[in-house]
């Protein structure tokens, strides 16, 4: 591996991150953090918002879906 | 699911990650967890994130035995997980089985995060459906998050489920089968060219396959990525990762149309009057009632009207089918009714699954995870003996081999449907009638009973392995 990338990717070199992240796969994320991140922001103030209008209606958890 | 050995030995799957590892001893499974590991173990332990996984069905139960490690030099501690029902892998699945999987994986790394720690991988093949649904079966998947760091498993992820699921989803179902090829899961810019045009401009897609393959390629030799190293990657952005590739995951979508058998008992009319039907399921229901199995292999299930007879008396059943639509209703029906001891696979017994991976000791072959207590095989022999010419004695070679008690359907050459099979092609098939399928069988099993199905030329015999 190219040094640089080894400095890079030294916090994923952990003994128990056995997974090579790949530098495209690592550094992708890095370049999507702040529209993502943005986008969670609104997605979680959306649903507040929406919340407020709806509250009589049931709560449903996504990640309970999948035990049903 | 027992080990076909009885020595003590190391599982041949369980080498990548030196966290630990899976080893047998008189026939029971262990995992020796690690020195190296303990500080994650303990965190999963106390943080109350193994109760919450396990009390929601998404972690496999585990617990910890006073037993010598089978490599003492490393160990921490020794578990014995909850033995699993059945192993079966990402390419015997139908579509919403995978994607349950992947949203299975995403609702572990949820609850993960939340109590301070991060999956650090997200294998396909750490997913089994135990009961009906799909779990984590490795206990050792578990890191401390740690703030700025992105995730270490993006890449395994977008290639074990969202190119598969996409492939399935977009292109042809039948793309499944890159799985058995690519045993790290579908390479990115191979499902970026398979894609439609369209998914390159949906914001899911477009960014975690084609800009994601198009970022692995530009960096897998590029020296500059230097200015890079100082950005970080704060939780709020790592939490907007997971929802968009959840959302993503979610999002895909595919209705089973027009493949080979999908329909197949709406058009069932044709080959069984409804008495005949009737009477065969009732035969089936008796024979079941007499040889009591615990596990039952259906062979060419279709939707599993027949696999459920046997389900319903508690066995566990594993309904095999070519068609990815016939198990992909099968498996939604399982879903609908939470029936916990029906597992539909997709599988082509004319070429079932091989052993796979490193040393052919990673992922199981289909005759590995044997044997069954019963194999049905029903209106299945003509398919195997006509469409794809397999000689009688062979047929009955293989089917002994899977497992010990056999019912199954005699389909003769007057039966519409062997007349459909030989319209296109010569009869070749001198020694396919019933005396020659009893002489062959009989090489291999005590022939039990012989019923001809009212209304029906088809006849169902029980067999049991000599």
């Amino acid at each position: 591996m190219h040094s640089q990338l080894f400095h890079l990717l030294a916090p994923l070199l952990r003994p128990q991150a056995y997974l090579d992240p790949g530098s495209g796969s690592f550094l992708i994320q890095l370049l999507l953090a702040g529209i993502v991140g943005a986008g969670f922001i609104i997605k979680v103030y959306w649903k507040k918002i929406k919340g407020l209008f709806t509250r009589s209606a049931p709560k449903k958890e996504d990640d309970t879906e999948i035990q049903q | 699911m027992t080990l076909k050995s009885n020595s003590d030995q190391r599982l041949g799957a369980s080498f990548r990650d030196p966290s630990g590892f899976l080893f047998s001893r008189d026939g029971v499974l262990y995992r020796q967890v690690n020195l190296i590991y303990r500080e994650h173990y303990d965190r999963l332990m106390d943080s109350r994130l193994y109760a919450k996984l396990v009390y929601g069905g998404l972690l496999i139960p585990h617990e910890e035995v006073d037993l010598a490690p089978d490599e003492p030099g490393l160990a921490y501690k020794v578990i014995k997980p909850d033995p699993l029902q059945f192993i079966s892998y990402p390419y015997e699945w139908s579509f919403s089985q995978l994607q349950d999987a992947a949203l299975a994986t995403m609702a572990i790394q949820k609850l993960a995060l939340e109590a301070g720690m991060v999956l650090k991988d997200a294998s396909a093949y750490n997913i089994q459906f135990h009961h009906g649904k799909p779990v984590l079966i490795d206990t050792l998947s578990f890191e401390t998050y740690q703030e700025g760091t992105p995730w270490v498993a993006y890449r395994q992820y977008c290639q074990h489920f969202l190119a598969p699921l996409a492939l399935m989803a977009y292109t042809d179902i039948r793309l499944s089968q890159l799985l058995r090829v690519y045993i790290d899961g579908v390479p990115l810019d191979l499902a970026a060219r398979l894609l439609p045009m369209r998914t390159r401009y949906g914001l899911g897609l477009g960014t975690h396959i084609h800009l994601h393959a198009a970022a692995q390629k530009r960096y897998a030799d590029r020296m500059d990525v230097k200015a890079q190293t100082t950005r970080k990657m704060n939780k709020l952005s790592f939490l907007g990762l997971m929802d968009s590739l959840e959302t993503s995951t979610r999002k895909l979508s595919w209705k089973p149309t027009g493949t080979e058998w999908g329909d197949y008992y709406a058009a069932s009319s044709s080959h069984y009057t409804p008495a005949a039907f009737a009477h065969k399921k009732q035969l089936i229901g008796q024979l079941l009632d007499r040889i009591q199995p615990k596990i039952t292999w259906d062979l060419g299930a279709n939707t599993g009207e027949f696999s459920r007879l046997s389900a319903e008396r508690g066995s566990l059943t594993i309904a095999f089918d070519i068609d990815p639509a016939a198990v992909e209703q099968d498996y939604l029906l399982c879903k609908k009714n939470n029936e916990s001891r029906m597992l539909p696979l997709v599988m082509d017994f004319t070429n079932p699954t091989p052993a796979l991976g490193w040393h052919n000791r990673e992922r199981h072959s289909l005759l590995e995870r044997t044997p069954a207590d019963a194999t049905l095989a029903l209106a299945l022999i003509h398919h195997l003996a006509i469409s794809n010419n397999v000689p009688l004695p062979l047929l009955a070679g293989y089917l002994h081999d899977l497992g010990h008690w056999l019912i199954i359907e005699w389909v003769p050459k007057e039966d519409s449907q062997v007349q459909k099979l030989l319209a296109s092609r010569e009869d070749i098939f001198s020694g396919y009638h019933q005396a020659g399928f009893e002489a062959a069988f009989g090489e291999y099993f005590t022939i039990h009973e012989n019923i001809a199905i009212q209304d029906s030329p088809r006849v169902i015999y029980l067999m049991e392995a000599r």
